[in-house]
């Protein structure tokens, strides 16, 4: 008993080695993902079928209460022998893991070679696997929350099959007690502890997995977070060129590439020489990207379709990166060799893709918005103010009596102040001339109109810088100083009105020597819109909005009190939004 | 008659505009421009005008807010006001107000006369009610003794001791024909006391006892001084419109 004990054990250890060589392979991950379809279903039937053999072929030939000899089983046997097979733990396993179906069919598979190799007891072992794993595979069904039935309730379970095998036995073959007494205990001890222990080893290669897949994910994400800024880039060289980068410097890629629809816009690493910026996109597998937003993989030369003689690239993942439901980017991973590209790899890649696709959505989604409001603030810049319009408009009736030849003056003003205003609408950036034109239209009208009570003051270069700016942006201001600093001032009012470069910069000053804003209202006057000052109580935050969104924080509005009374509103503008 | 017109307005070229269309009516004579919502007050008082051309956007006080402070004050009635401005945001204010009209900048002159018409209309309503009896029957005897505060003190007073009453430093200068009570009552309680007696505003801060009149000298621009029995030194003002209520008494009781 000690002996076959002995052997047993030996035999099962042989076992496990191919069963851990099973867990390599990849088919098996879907066993542990318990993804089925009826193809898989056979695959699997069939593989455990086999190691059910395998463990037959591996188990022990009995000849009454001996052992009749050690070699593998793989001839029929006598008819007084009886062989004792290890198949059952194959069973058990593809049942605990694949299901009753699974269970049977691997069963049905080895049951059917224990039948032709016959001898003593063969109906009893050819029925015992079919029914272990079934039984197996039912047993499995409450174990259904775990991916994995943990080694001490598989120890467990694996007591039961040896244990019907020697039912059977019994049942059908009541003469082989002798050899039931002799074989019972080590049978039930190997099995069980040899379905724990691949259970105990799938878990472990499960973990494994994790840890991987974990890790291209964190990866991924890392990578991603890394990519904003470039993805921020207005530019798509720059933004590809930046992608690229940060690619070859985080994986471990040959080369990579980032196109976008028709050109190679960026490639770093390997074949720099002849993949190119400009280069037409013309492989098939980039297409076929484009029209499934699905990432694609070139396994061969072939489908990378480089005309390029000297060209080492053998495989390559092409990404898609899409804005809006639509392909924007094509990120190519290249590599040397196909079996560089692991499963990690994949994962990584497609998660990658995913994230940078979002990132680019989320960025669109900003940058719409922001354009929305600028949009809308414009037009409410645009809509002229009544009063204005129509004192204009009484001060050119009376002008024609008065004075016709300023009367037209003033009219071809008025149609200046009124086309930019129109146009207003659909420009988000005007050259910095015209912005002045404006503002001289808007002080000829002003001033013509209470010549007795204010004075403007235009000091610019003569040669206006060629900058462009968010249209009607000065004109406001000057708006603000007859609407609120020199309201009450009925006479002597000045307003300064300073355009002047310095340095890099653009500095526009409005100053006026009025009444200067309450304290309560200075730091807010920009920030919020004042809805209780009619007419331009909107007009800075207008104008400092969209400053701020078009050009940056460092553009907004400042607003303080002179010490010498009324108060100075300005800004700057970086000279290099020239672009 | 003429018509007394005033215009405030703070854009010089809106004022000839203004004075430019008025010059045009042969009834209208022009009181001098105010630029500003105080210069208006001012001026007012001091011209006393039949209508205020009045602009609602100028510094300072603004014209709705100058045509409130203008109502208040009347005493006999109020000044009509036509308002002008670039929009109609305050048509509703003004209509409230009892303006006479809401021109709209640039001036349609169809549109101007149709005002001038107004103003006209509102004009002969004013002459017409100065015909009814403005007090129709005044007790003309009684006991009607009263008590006002002088000071610390409690005077008895019956209504003809008053010769006239004056507002000064927020006290009441109550002028009998040897004294003068200081005291706290406002020019409107003692004019409610005296209701029924022949008292008269002359002017926004004159109650004069209509029985010491000895005459009425015409001073500028259709205002008039009183001189009264037994206080010969002493000249009260009596605005336009009071003047002309006045004489319309006297005629219609003499």
């Amino acid at each position: 008993m000690k002996e076959i004990t002995i052997i047993l054990f030996e035999r099962l250890g042989l076992l496990l080695i191919i069963a851990f060589v099973l867990t390599r392979f990849p088919g098996f991950k879907s066993l542990l993902y318990r993804e089925f379809n009826l193809k898989m279903l056979l695959v699997h039937s069939g593989v455990f079928g086999l190691f059910g053999i395998a463990g037959t072929m591996a188990g022990i030939v009995m000849d009454g209460e001996t052992i009749s000899h050690f070699e593998f089983v793989v001839k029929a046997v006598e008819k007084h022998q009886l062989v004792v097979s290890l198949s059952l733990v194959a069973i058990v396993i593809a049942g605990l893991l694949g299901g009753p179906i699974v269970g049977m069919g691997a069963g049905i598979v080895s049951g059917i070679h224990l039948l032709m190799l016959g001898g003593v007891g063969w109906i009893a072992n050819g029925l015992v696997n079919p029914l272990t794993g079934l039984l197996a595979g039912l047993t499995a069904r409450f174990f259904s929350q775990e991916r994995v039935i943990p080694p001490l309730k598989a120890l467990f379970i694996g007591i039961f099959p040896p244990v019907l095998h020697m039912h059977l036995l019994l049942i059908f073959h009541p003469d082989t007690i002798e050899i039931v007494n002799k074989i019972g205990l080590p049978l039930v001890l190997s099995n069980s502890l040899a379905i724990a222990i691949f259970t105990a080893m799938i878990t472990i290669v499960l973990k494994e997995q994790e840890n991987e897949a974990a890790l291209a994910t964190r990866r991924a994400l890392t990578i991603a977070e890394e990519a904003l800024p470039f993805l921020k880039k207005d530019h798509p060289k720059e933004m590809a060129h930046g992608l690229c980068n940060l690619l070859m410097n985080r994986l471990k890629l040959a080369a990579v590439s980032v196109t976008n629809k028709q050109e190679v816009l960026a490639h770093k690493g390997m074949g720099e020489d002849h993949h190119q910026p400009g280069q037409p996109v013309y492989q098939m597998l980039a297409y076929e990207a484009i029209e499934t937003k699905e990432m694609k993989i070139a396994a061969a030369r072939s489908q990378i379709e480089c005309q390029h003689k000297s060209c080492q690239f053998e495989a390559a993942i092409i990404i898609p990166i899409t804005e809006a439901n639509d392909v924007m980017l094509l990120i190519t991973f290249y590599f040397k060799k196909a079996h560089h590209i692991r499963p990690v790899e994949l994962v990584l890649a497609q998660g990658l893709g995913q994230l940078l696709s979002n990132q680019l959505n989320v960025l669109s989604a900003e940058s719409l918005k922001l354009h929305i409001r600028d949009a809308e603030l414009r037009n409410l810049q645009a809509q002229i103010n009544p009063h204005f319009l129509f004192n204009t408009l009484h001060l050119i009736a009376t002008l024609f009596r008065e004075d016709p030849k300023k009367a037209r003056h003033i009219t071809v003003q008025l149609a200046h102040y009124m086309r930019f205003n129109l146009k207003l609408v659909s420009n988000p950036l005007v050259p910095l001339e015209k912005e002045c034109d404006h503002v001289n239209a808007y002080m000829e009208i002003i001033q013509a109109r209470f010549s007795n009570r204010l004075k403007i003051i235009f000091h610019h270069p003569e040669m206006i810088p060629d900058v462009n700016i968010p249209p009607s942006t000065i004109q406001p201001l000057v708006e603000n100083c007859i609407q609120h600093g020199l309201r009450n001032i009925a006479s002597d009012g000045k307003i300064e009105v300073i355009i002047q470069q310095r340095d890099s910069l653009l500095q526009a000053i409005v100053r006026d020597n009025g009444i200067g804003f309450p304290e309560d209202i200075l730091k807010e006057v920009t920030k919020k819109p004042l809805t209780n000052h009619q007419n331009s109580g909107i007009g800075l935050y207008n104008v400092n909005q969209r400053l701020i969104s078009l050009l940056g924080e460092e553009a907004k509005l400042h607003v303080r009190n002179l010490p010498e009374g009324g108060s100075e509103i300005s800004f700057q503008i970086p000279f290099k939004v020239q672009a | 008659m003429k018509i007394h017109a005033m215009i405030a307005e703070d854009e010089p070229m809106a004022r000839k505009e203004l004075m430019y269309l008025l010059t045009q009516e042969d009834d209208v004579e022009l009181c001098p421009n105010a630029e500003t919502g105080e210069q208006l007050l001012q001026l007012y008082s001091e011209y006393d005008p039949d209508v205020i051309f009045l602009d609602i956007h100028m510094p300072g006080i603004s014209g709705i807010e100058a045509a409130k402070h203008l109502m208040d004050q009347a005493v006999h009635f109020p000044p009509l006001i036509i308002f002008t401005s670039a929009y109609d945001e305050y048509a509703i204010q003004a209509f409230d107000m009892e303006a006479v009209d809401y021109l709209l900048k640039p001036f349609d002159e169809i549109r101007f006369q149709k005002a001038m018409k107004r103003l006209r209309n509102r004009l002969l309503q004013q002459e017409r009610k100065l015909m009814e009896p403005y007090y129709s029957n005044f007790k003309s005897s009684g006991p009607a003794k009263f008590l006002i505060d002088d000071g610390e003190r409690t005077a008895v007073l019956s209504p003809e001791m008053i010769y006239y009453a004056v507002p000064h430093k927020r006290m009441l200068e109550v002028h009998t024909k040897d004294r003068v009570i200081l005291s706290r009552i406002t020019l409107q309680e003692l004019e409610k006391k005296l209701y029924g007696y022949p008292f008269f505003r002359t002017h926004r801060s004159y109650l004069v006892n209509l029985n010491y009149i000895k005459e009425i000298t015409p001073w500028f621009n259709g205002t008039s001084n009183i001189t009264l029995k037994d206080m010969e030194g002493i000249q009260i003002p009596v605005s336009r419109t009071a003047r002309k209520m006045l004489f319309k008494m006297f005629e219609q009781n003499g």
